[in-house]
């Protein structure tokens, strides 16, 4: 069943679109967004969120029509949103913090929201540091405050832009452990750049460039897109599209092989390379034609 | 699907008041623990001790209630300001829970009843003291300015209209400006402009100087032609009572211009300025009558 359906998704910046005709249907699971900066993928996020309304198309969010102010209260009552970009008011501590969103998110009741603050600030591996102002956090703990409301009152649908950002691997471990939980049973959209993020916790992936959506379907299916497009040589190959030497001294090489390329397997990151590295190459021929 | 999301909600409580209230539980601790409010509770705390451990008074209505006014309404219109503008850090996130901002800003204004209350608290303690320590005046001018046979309804409208009520205004009208102005030097501009207002009508007898935030209505010092002992002394021609309510019609006009920055709610909170200004004029009208 279909948590948001998104049908011919419209938006631009004054001029600038930023989203053009983008059609996506999720369920529970967990999906990933990739793409480009710049590729519309937190617009898109926000208009999830609810922190942005679409110039056209129909957007139905968890059976509510968040057009409505009733409808985006209802939204907003079962979702959780880690944004991009985030600042913290001056003087709360890590727990304060998630127990002023815990508020903002209707918990009203002291000890019932007090146990959910608990529970979330563990889940991120942040009671330690729960009594510390966010001021004194690290970049890292402090995306992890923000992930940790995020995570209050278990909502149906996760939004979270750039989630991993600043995590070291540890930390990254722990959050996809997380993630992966609410995945059972709730919707979970993220965009990331760390194309193992989602190799790791995706069984969908979207890769969107320019405002339109360049694919949407399994990782296993991206992958595949690229077999037999990623050779390793002893020297970087001037057809590759991309191409980097590796810590074996041997250069990878991504793009179309020549005859007799040791050819290897690929990976998420080949795919979404090969995918916008066409996709770009599709729109410059035809802008030239 | 439904039973699972109740199941998940029970802890919640859709009730607004009881979420505003929450939020002005966080917002009255925050007030309460910004240092500029603080190093304003501790100067005002030297004076006060002073006439504890001198266990006399000598001094007049004037310099309490300039204390409370200063301390805590200029001070308080600082603090209420940074507590607002700080909060805006996180519209990205707090813009989509589903407590409205509104009820944020409502949460805000009450957070002022705190400097209210301070002020509240120094204003019985002037009337205790007065009470039990009866004012012996200047030993030089033997000038004493203090309330004597006036009616006790006078001088409490004197009192919490130049005390308690300067407290609440100053701080309310921080978070109006932080709504509409939320720059950072809004806060310079308004305190500079809040005391211009106040120093403007220099002559304490000016019925016009009413007009300002913190109207002065004793005229101290005043001989009134019986002998060496002076009282403090009413304006002449106003009635302290229209004033303090003129000046709660003013923090009313507040709370409304602080609100009706967000959507929502606008025609009953336009209705409320209208009706509030109506009583401005009026309640200030009768003042001077």
């Amino acid at each position: 069943m279909n948590t948001v359906t998104l049908t011919g998704l419209g938006k631009s910046y004054g001029r600038t679109p930023a989203l053009s005709a983008v059609d996506l249907d999720l369920a529970p699971g967990i999906t990933g967004l990739l793409g480009p900066n710049g590729a519309g993928k937190t617009t898109l996020l926000r208009i999830l969120a609810t922190a942005l309304a679409a110039d056209s198309g129909t957007v139905q969010i968890l059976g509510a029509d968040p057009t409505t102010t009733d409808g985006r209260v209802a939204v907003r009552r079962r979702l959780g949103y880690v944004p991009q970009e985030t600042g913290f008011p001056r003087g709360f501590t890590a727990f304060a913090f998630v127990d002023y969103l815990a508020i903002l998110k209707e918990w009203t009741e002291v000890s019932a929201r007090h146990d959910e603050v608990r529970r979330v600030v563990d889940l991120v591996g942040l009671t330690d540091v729960a009594t510390k102002r966010v001021s004194a956090l690290s970049g890292g703990q402090r995306r992890r405050v923000v992930l940790a409301q995020a995570l209050l009152g278990r909502p149906d649908l996760l939004v979270l832009d750039e989630p991993t950002t600043g995590l070291d691997p540890a930390q990254r471990g722990r959050l996809r452990d997380v993630l992966g939980r609410a995945g059972e049973t709730s919707t979970v959209i993220i965009s990331t750049h760390q194309t193992e993020d989602v190799a790791a916790l995706c069984e969908r992936v979207v890769v969107i460039d320019g405002g339109r959506i360049l694919f949407d379907g399994t990782v296993a299916d991206l992958v595949a897109q690229a077999a037999d497009r990623v050779w390793m040589a002893s020297e970087r190959d001037p057809a590759a599209q991309h191409a980097w030497r590796t810590g074996s001294g041997r250069f990878r090489n991504v793009g179309d092989p020549p005859p007799s390329a040791e050819l290897i397997e690929p990976d998420l990151e080949d795919a979404y390379l090969l995918l916008v590295g066409d996709a770009a190459r599709e729109t410059e021929l035809e802008a030239a034609s | 699907m439904s039973a699972v999301i109740s199941s998940r909600h029970d802890a919640l409580s859709a009730d607004a008041r009881s979420t505003v209230g929450a939020l002005a539980r966080v917002e009255a601790k925050r007030f309460a623990r910004h240092p500029l409010f603080l190093f304003g509770v501790a100067i005002m705390l030297i004076p006060m001790g002073a006439v504890v451990w001198q266990q006399k008074l000598d001094a007049n209505p004037m310099t309490g209630t300039l204390f409370i006014a200063f301390l805590f309404g200029v001070f308080g219109f600082i603090v209420a300001h940074r507590l607002t503008t700080s909060l805006l850090r996180t519209r990205d996130l707090a813009g989509t829970t589903p407590v409205g901002r509104q009820q944020r800003t409502l949460a805000l204004c009450l957070a002022c009843l705190v400097p209210a209350a301070a002020g509240g608290v120094v204003a019985i303690f002037m009337l205790v003291t007065a009470a039990i320590w009866t004012p012996v005046g200047d030993p030089v001018t033997a000038h004493v300015a203090w309330f004597r046979d006036d009616p006790a309804i006078d001088v409490l409208a004197t009192l919490i209209a130049m005390g308690p009520v300067a407290a609440l205004g100053g701080p309310l009208l921080g978070v109006a400006v932080a709504r509409w102005a939320p720059f950072r030097g809004s806060a310079l501009i308004g305190v500079v402009t809040l005391v211009f207002l106040t120093a403007l009508p220099s002559e304490a007898s000016n019925p016009w100087r009413l007009l300002s935030p913190w109207p002065i209505l004793v005229d101290e010092y005043v001989n009134d032609g019986e002998g060496p002992i002076v009282r403090s002394n009413f304006v002449p021609g106003v009635e302290p009572i229209w004033v303090l309510f003129y000046l709660l019609c003013l923090c009313g006009l507040a709370v409304v211009a602080a609100l009706v920055r967000d959507p929502g709610h606008r025609r009953p909170l336009l209705g409320a300025g209208a009706a509030l200004t109506i009583g401005t004029v009026g309640f200030f009208l009768l003042a001077l009558s």
